[in-house]
């Protein structure tokens, strides 16, 4: 190292070659990840890729409009547990419309289809549950 | 209507692997510079790159798996066309037989006109990965075609000359281990004593 050169943050010992685009860190060359034309630092890199940050390292995501629908779908036939499946599958419809979908794009059809599917299971439920009480009273 | 960054070149197809009643499926998309396996296991959605640069064959198997499906589709289409025959007095009997040998021979036949079936899968430094979405050799064509000028632009090409070369300048596969040869006449190998 020569007296006034920036040091690498992790090799103080090293010099820096750049900063990393995420913290702006400086990095040697050692620690310097390039990854489609960005600089990253191992730091950054592994929490980017850990919380889906850096795109081109997410490994997986959630489908939450497929489990939305998917539950919406079975809670038709199986109309008691839908007092269950149907508030599940709202919860999950808009749990998709904040997170985002798959990494090729999606719709948000599917969540529509659940959320109307579901709204009407419930509606359904509360329509008998009515139909129970006038009964019961009547 | 921004560009989107992904193009689709297989439609989701049953991955085999898992079990048979699997509801694991596999799809193949275009990516910038990588090619993006999704395989999605009815919740969650995992992704595999495969970067342009690093791709060294897409190895294209014909399969006689096609072939045989066909076969006994037609064969089951067959037998339902007999037994609609055999039962034609019956209308509600002709009618379930003849509607089953009907579709059965139409899945026969569609399944034909798609062409032979293929087991591919792609080649890197470290990894051989099957590519379970890519079942037919028509549809394996088709994306090597699209692949080809893609993968050329990553690593560059290289003339007949500079293949030669590279094949000659390859070291020599290592000679297969020899036996040791048996002892001579009269010599005693060793022996361990208890």
């Amino acid at each position: 190292m020569v007296e006034g050169e920036a040091s690498c943050f992790y090799h103080p010992q090293k010099k820096a070659v750049r900063p990393c685009d995420s913290c702006g860190r400086f990095l040697c060359a050692l620690c310097d990840c390039e990854l489609q034309g960005e600089h990253f630092c191992p730091g950054c890199l592994e929490t980017g890729s850990k919380k889906g940050k850096i795109k081109s390292l997410e490994k997986e995501r959630m489908r939450y409009d497929k489990i939305a629908l998917s539950l919406a779908v079975v809670s038709m036939p199986l109309f008691f547990l839908a007092i269950i499946s149907a508030p599940l599958a709202i919860y999950f419809a808009i749990r998709s419309f904040r997170v985002p979908s798959s990494i090729v794009g999606s719709t948000k059809v599917r969540s529509l289809i659940a959320l109307v599917l579901a709204g009407a299971l419930l509606a359904g439920w509360g329509l008998w549950v009515l139909f129970l009480v006038k009964n019961s009273n009547g | 209507m921004a560009d989107r960054e992904y193009t689709r070149l297989t439609w989701a197809r049953r991955n085999p692997k898992p079990a048979l009643l699997s509801t694991a499926s596999s799809s193949l998309w275009l990516g910038k510079d990588h090619l993006l396996v999704i395989e999605f296991n009815g919740y969650t959605e995992k992704y595999r790159r495969f970067y342009f640069k690093d791709i060294q064959a897409l190895i294209i198997c014909k399969t006689k798996t096609g072939l045989i499906r066909a076969i006994i589709l037609g064969a089951l289409g067959l037998f339902f066309g007999l037994l609609a025959v055999a039962l034609r007095d019956e209308p509600v009997a002709l009618y379930f037989m003849g509607g089953m040998a009907l579709l059965l021979v139409v899945s026969a036949v569609a399944d034909a006109l798609y062409g032979p079936t293929a087991l591919c899968s792609l080649r890197t430094a470290v990894q051989t990965e099957e590519l379970p979405s890519l079942k037919r050799i028509r549809r394996a064509r088709e994306v090597l075609e699209v692949l080809k000028p893609l993968l050329t632009a990553a690593q560059g090409t290289l003339s007949p000359e500079e293949v030669a070369a590279q094949v000659q300048t390859r070291p020599a596969p290592a000679e297969p281990a020899t036996h040791t040869p048996p002892a001579a006449v009269g010599e005693i190998p060793p022996r361990i004593l208890p």
